[in-house]
């Protein structure tokens, strides 16, 4: 991607020396801290992180024995998930005649700086979005729009399948605005005075975090997936133990203009003289993975 | 005085004369897959809810190496069918659905989008956000793989329990149609569902065998 005076003519006009721009419309937000997302550690040295599933803490109880007779062993089941950590990297190429005529301060090193760490949260999302639909349990019909009866009955089939809350749900703009239709229009009467869908009105502005409904955190994504060959789309709710996600510590090496920021991201800059060009470089090495199938339900509705 | 151009007049918006590609997002190839437990009523009948294994690199283990060959795909695969789902081979495709001259595949990419994947069923506009299914299509594509045994039919425990859902779901519907008239819709949506699944469970149980059974004993007391 080159910031060039050639590709920025609109940033460049003498009439846009007003200082301002405007974002382009994104999906720029990172998801939530949410306890219900596992964030494996990645130690140094790992290629691939394993998160082990043990049935651990009383799921097994404890078997009626005859007195005198020896209890049996019990063998934990060991299963395990493997999250392969990927490279992910973007560039941007910078002329030295755009950083000359560059009236909107566009072209600084922390611009740079700051869109490579808000473009790793947001490719984490786009990954996690990924997953949430494929969970064997469902919920929804497909091509018809999403109730506010398909969230509790998410709800429902999550504790039904003993996962710990709190929940997640991760919607689709789409899915989360039939929902909040649903709640306020189409209930008959019978909970739009509740206080719970009052705060899914309120809380119902742009895309990222959206507050809590019925108890469960929703978080709206355009990143969330299609369905039956986009007419419906995938999004999902899920509890602890459904989806981990791991991100290896970048190093930085002190003979190059590099930096790691948060901890996450390898953030550089390269000089390419022969050109004119400065190159500001971000990369990071993570991976996503599904770990308890039953712990999450996919909520397929229309699109 | 006239200056002469050797570059061609052209409209930005239309370099080649054509339409604009679609603009729908960019997405990764992936693979359908089946779970025995997911199925849905599409167009009167019994129909499975596919899923996908994202061919994508940092999920479910898939990597790249320095060629930017992807690893780990088959291994993603066999990873679901180990948790009970069938894939659906990319060459599954109805006869009819195939393009003459191309590689079988269910998977396309649009007309100068070689960045976006979507099953062949999807309906595509020229420099438009917006795609939506064909779903005649799409249903034939279901039901071919339940034909060719790619994907085994619904079991009968999984079609009684969508039978009692849409059942509930259709009572509730027409209790609310009472005082919310739109709702009639809904109920009528949900008793067609419900008959087609009584249809798929009646036609099932009649080529179905009882389970082998043998009767047990408990002492009470000695």
């Amino acid at each position: 991607m080159g910031f060039y005076t050639s590709n920025l003519g609109n940033a460049l006009a003498s009439d846009v020396l007003s200082g301002i721009w405007v974002q382009s419309l994104a999906d720029r937000n990172a998801l939530p801290n949410h306890p219900s997302l596992i964030r494996a550690p990645a130690p140094v040295g790992a290629t691939t992180v394993r998160v082990p599933d043990l049935d651990l803490n009383g799921a097994v109880l404890l078997a009626s024995t005859t007195e005198g007779a020896a209890v049996s062993a019990t063998t934990p089941t060991d299963n395990a998930s493997d999250i392969a950590l990927a490279r992910f990297s973007k560039r941007y190429d910078l002329s030295d005649f755009m950083r000359q005529v560059d009236g909107l301060g566009i072209s600084a090193e922390q611009v740079f700086a700051m869109d490579a760490l808000i473009a790793c949260g947001a490719t984490l999302r786009d990954e996690v979005a990924q997953i949430v639909d494929a969970f064997s349990s469902t919920v929804g019909s497909t091509t018809v729009d999403a109730t506010a009866a398909n969230f509790l009955e998410a709800i429902a089939t999550l504790e039904i399948a003993s996962v710990n809350g709190p929940y997640l749900a991760m919607l689709h703009p789409r899915q989360w605005a039939d929902i909040r239709s649903d709640v306020s229009t189409a209930s008959g009467g019978a909970i739009q005075w509740n206080a719970g869908s009052q705060e899914v009105l309120n809380a119902s502005k742009g895309l990222g975090s959206q507050g809590n409904f019925l108890g469960v955190d929703v978080y709206t994504s355009t990143s969330i997936v299609t369905a039956n060959s986009l007419a419906d789309r995938a999004g999902g709710m899920f509890g602890r133990g459904a989806i981990a996600y791991a991100m290896s510590a970048p190093r930085s090496d002190a003979d190059f203009t590099q930096v790691v920021l948060g901890n996450e991201v390898l953030f550089e800059k390269d000089r390419n003289a022969p050109a004119g060009l400065t190159e500001y470089v971000s990369h990071m090495h993570f991976g996503v993975v599904e770990v308890l199938d039953a712990a999450g339900v996919s909520i397929i509705t229309d699109a | 005085m006239e200056t002469a151009s050797t570059t061609p007049f052209v409209m930005d918006s239309d370099p080649t004369g054509g339409p604009p590609p679609t603009r729908i997002e960019a997405s990764t190839p992936f693979i359908y897959v089946a779970h025995p437990e997911r199925w849905m009523v599409l167009a009167g009948k019994v129909l499975p809810l596919l899923g996908k294994v994202k061919i994508r690199k940092g999920q479910n283990g898939i990597i790249t190496d320095r060629h930017g060959n992807l690893i780990g795909v088959r291994a993603a695969i066999a990873r679901k069918e180990e948790r009970g789902w069938s894939h659906v081979p990319l060459d599954s495709v109805p006869p009819q659905d195939r393009t003459p001259g191309e590689p079988v595949s269910y998977l396309c990419t649009p007309q100068g989008r070689p960045d976006a994947h979507v099953s062949i069923y999807t309906r595509l506009y020229p420099g438009a956000t917006v795609a939506d299914c064909d779903e005649a299509g799409w249903v034939r594509f279901l039901e071919y793989q339940l034909t060719q045994g790619v994907i085994p039919p619904c079991p009968i425990y999984v079609l009684e329990r969508m039978a009692q859902a849409e059942e509930d779901k259709r009572n509730k519907a027409a209790d609310e149609a009472r005082s919310v008239p739109s709702r009639a819709v809904d109920a009528e949506r949900h008793g067609a569902a419900l008959a087609a699944i009584r249809k798929e469970i009646a036609k099932r149980t009649k080529k179905a065998k009882p389970v082998k059974r043998q009767t047990a004993q408990v002492v009470i007391d000695e």
